[in-house]
């Protein structure tokens, strides 16, 4: 195994942050990255990350898999913690650990860095020395070989310290590699040194270690035939990284704070404005109906979207799931897939209910419901590229439905003509209702797809 | 090793360079090109004849046209240039891109701008919702959205790449806004609204048609490679003050 980066530049708004980086580490070494603030210490480590794209020169590691990316044999240990406060601690590891690759269980890594009383607690009881301590917790339990730490012993304390050097040791000397950005020593006696920002940008050229400690496990002869020849084993491992992620993004909208009933409301108080504004006249009502649960039901799917990405960008968390193995458009499908079950999928299925409220027919309650339940999804998967635009931009609000709402008026006129249509009129009602299942099968296809790439595109 | 690093700042700004020195020699001449044929058109529109139902209204279509084609053609220009972007990383791609989605959507709003007034002595009303007028109307928004994009961030690169997403998914999506609009309209259409491609116009009113289109082209051919320039010089001036600001 071996990391290594040639000539690598990096030019950030047209400002050269760094350039001619030269390193190799081996396996069991280690490389620290020391330098004032700004000095591109943190854009070094999401570079070898996969998460910026070097200007000029390559990052490369030469590991067990020749297909994976760097990224996706490194472990990032950012500033943000990506946990989420509503799960518990054992929750947060363990999604992580079956996300992400296991290798220690989750409760031999809580009981390493000493959270093992606290593994039933939310995440939000804990204090940043007890999150950074977590943090460290999910380093021991996934599988990566190359750890990226981001000043690691920030938030601990003198025996957190001395925990985490000991780790780093261990991880060492099982034939890991360590690359850290930090100001301190860290505890690493024969680390490599990279100094970033002076005057004389220091070239460091450290040879690679001669093979001789490295466990049989780790040399690319012998893990290649397993890899090479688990085609179905890895589509297995995708399938079951994705249920994971599926399952904790389900139950992270079900918990508190998540919002999943948000929009429901959301959509009852939106449907109640309309008789105020058009009167209680229970035929106008009836007439525009299906129109306004539509026009609610767009907006309650607009107003969740700012949760779908920002919130896992805001803690670290994204970071984290792009390097999984699966590919990008499946990750990102499967986060809209189960927003749409918190967040599409109720509207759905409170419909019939303000459905009632406007005076509707039971035919059109029925075919409204229906209509929503097929175009919901359509809604939240264009709506996926604007939350990915919005995150890569770093920028919400009231951006994410200027952009938005454009590409939503297909799915809205044949929503409404199909939910119309069984009161009568030129068309069936099948010829809008399958053009809106058409449309929703595109928005699947297109929304995955445009997502990964302006996540992979704007770092 | 500052002034090497200012320096290869430097060769990133040099990059553009034969671009601007091509468009200093070519953009005279446009200029002139498109006076020349704004000057042809605009006589043709003069002596062409007057429709005899619709009088000398019918004259805004010399306008209302080109500048609906030139909404198109704009968008396509960009998703070229989009693709230029995520493909090639090509420098330039981005600058035509940002460039050109602010004149793309002046000519879209002077397209809605002319068929509205078009429409007052026709349909009686500014506004009809008509299936071209909405389907523009729609495409207008969009070049809105992508113009709010390009200014939320400060650093053209990255926004760059994300609004090159966004046109391309624009461009995916506008055959299928345009496809929904006309089913929109004829579900909806009680009577019969006026129609351009019908035979109430004689073909001899229709001569300087093409003439205007080249005149609007050319036009924006001029206006594009001039806000290009622009945009360049304004990076150079950003990158400058950035390094002004390093080096303090």
């Amino acid at each position: 195994m071996m990391l290594s980066a040639t000539n690598v530049a990096c030019v950030r708004g047209g400002l050269p942050i760094f350039r001619d980086i030269n390193f190799t580490i081996g396996a069991g070494q280690a490389l620290l990255v020391t330098g004032p603030n700004g000095s591109g210490k943190t854009t070094l480590l999401r570079m070898i990350a996969g998460l910026i794209r070097p200007t000029q020169g390559q990052v490369a590691f030469a590991g067990s898999d020749p297909d994976a990316s760097v990224g996706e044999d490194a472990h990032y240990l950012a500033h943000q913690d990506a946990l989420k406060p509503s799960l518990t601690v054992a929750e947060n590891l363990g999604f992580w650990s079956r996300f992400l690759g296991q290798k220690t269980s989750p409760e031999a890594a809580l009981a390493a860095v000493r959270l093992d009383g606290l593994a039933g607690l939310p995440a939000a009881y804990l204090s940043a020395g007890q999150r950074r301590r977590l943090s460290l917790a999910r380093l021991l339990a996934v599988d990566r070989p190359i750890w990226l730490l981001d000043e690691p012993t920030a938030a601990l304390d003198s025996a957190g310290q001395v925990l985490l050097a000991q780790m780093m040791r261990d991880h060492l000397a099982g034939g890991g590699m360590i690359v850290a950005a930090t100001h301190g020593p860290l505890g690493l006696d024969g680390a490599k040194e990279l100094r970033l920002g002076d005057t004389q940008l220091e070239l460091d050229m450290v040879a690679p270690a001669p093979p001789a400690r490295s466990d049989p496990g780790s040399s690319p002869g012998q893990a290649l035939p397993p890899q090479a020849g688990s085609g179905e084993g890895s589509a297995a491992l995708t399938m079951s990284s994705l249920a994971v992620l599926f399952a904790r993004d389900i139950k992270i909208a079900l918990r508190v704070g998540g919002g999943a009933l948000m929009g429901v409301l959301f959509f009852l108080a939106v449907v109640t404005l309309i008789p105020f504004a058009l009167g209680p006249d229970l035929a106008l009502l009836r007439r525009v109906g299906p129109a306004v649960l539509w026009l609610g039901a767009l907006l309650a799917s607009l107003l969740a979207l700012d949760r779908l990405l920002a919130v896992d960008q805001d803690d670290g968390s994204l970071d984290l799931i792009v390097t999984n193995r699966a590919p990008l458009e499946l990750v990102v499908g499967t986060k809209a897939l189960a927003h749409w079950v918190t967040t599409g999928l109720p509207l759905a299925v409170a419909s019939p209910l303000f459905g009632v409220l406007l005076n509707l027919e039971p035919a059109s309650i029925g075919a409204t419901a229906l209509t929503l339940l097929a175009g919901t999804p359509a809604l939240t998967f264009i709506g996926l590229i604007g939350a990915a635009l919005a995150v890569a931009l770093r920028r919400g609000g009231i951006l994410l439905p200027v952009l938005v709402l454009p590409l939503t008026i297909p799915v809205l006129i044949f929503g409404v003509s199909a939910a119309n249509a069984v009161l009568g009129g030129p068309v069936s009602f099948g010829t809008p209702f399958t053009i809106l299942c058409a449309l929703t099968l595109i928005s699947l296809v297109i929304g995955p797809f445009a997502a990964a790439a302006t996540l992979r595109h704007t770092d | 090793m500052i002034v090497q690093e200012r320096s290869m700042a430097l060769i990133q700004l040099a990059n553009p360079s034969r671009f601007l020195a091509l468009v200093g020699r070519v953009l005279p001449w446009l200029v002139v090109a498109s006076l020349i044929a704004f000057a042809a058109g605009i006589v043709l529109v003069l002596l062409a004849p007057d429709d005899y139902q619709q009088g000398a209204t019918v004259k805004i279509m010399f306008v209302h046209v080109p500048a609906a084609w030139l909404a198109s053609l704009i968008w396509a220009v960009m998703s070229v240039a989009a693709l230029g972007t995520l493909v090639w990383r090509h420098p330039l791609a981005d600058v035509a891109a940002k460039t050109a989605a602010p004149i793309g959507a002046a000519f879209t709003f002077l397209c809605l701008f002319a068929g509205s007034m078009w429409g007052r002595p026709m349909w009686g009303t500014y506004w009809v919702w008509d299936a071209r007028l909405t389907s523009v109307l729609v495409m207008f928004l969009m070049y809105l959205g992508l113009i709010a994009l390009w200014n939320t961030v400060e650093d053209p690169s990255r926004a760059g790449r994300a609004a090159a997403i966004l046109t391309l998914v624009g461009a995916l999506n506008l055959p299928i806004i345009k496809f929904s609009v006309d089913w929109w309209n004829t579900l909806h259409q009680g009577t019969s609204v006026f129609r351009l491609d019908g035979p109430s116009i004689h073909p001899a009113i229709l001569t300087p048609l093409p003439v205007m289109t080249i005149a609007f082209t050319l036009l924006f051919v001029t206006l594009h490679l001039g806000a290009m320039r622009n945009e360049i010089l304004r990076r150079r001036v950003r990158t400058l003050r950035l390094l002004q600001a390093q080096g303090a």
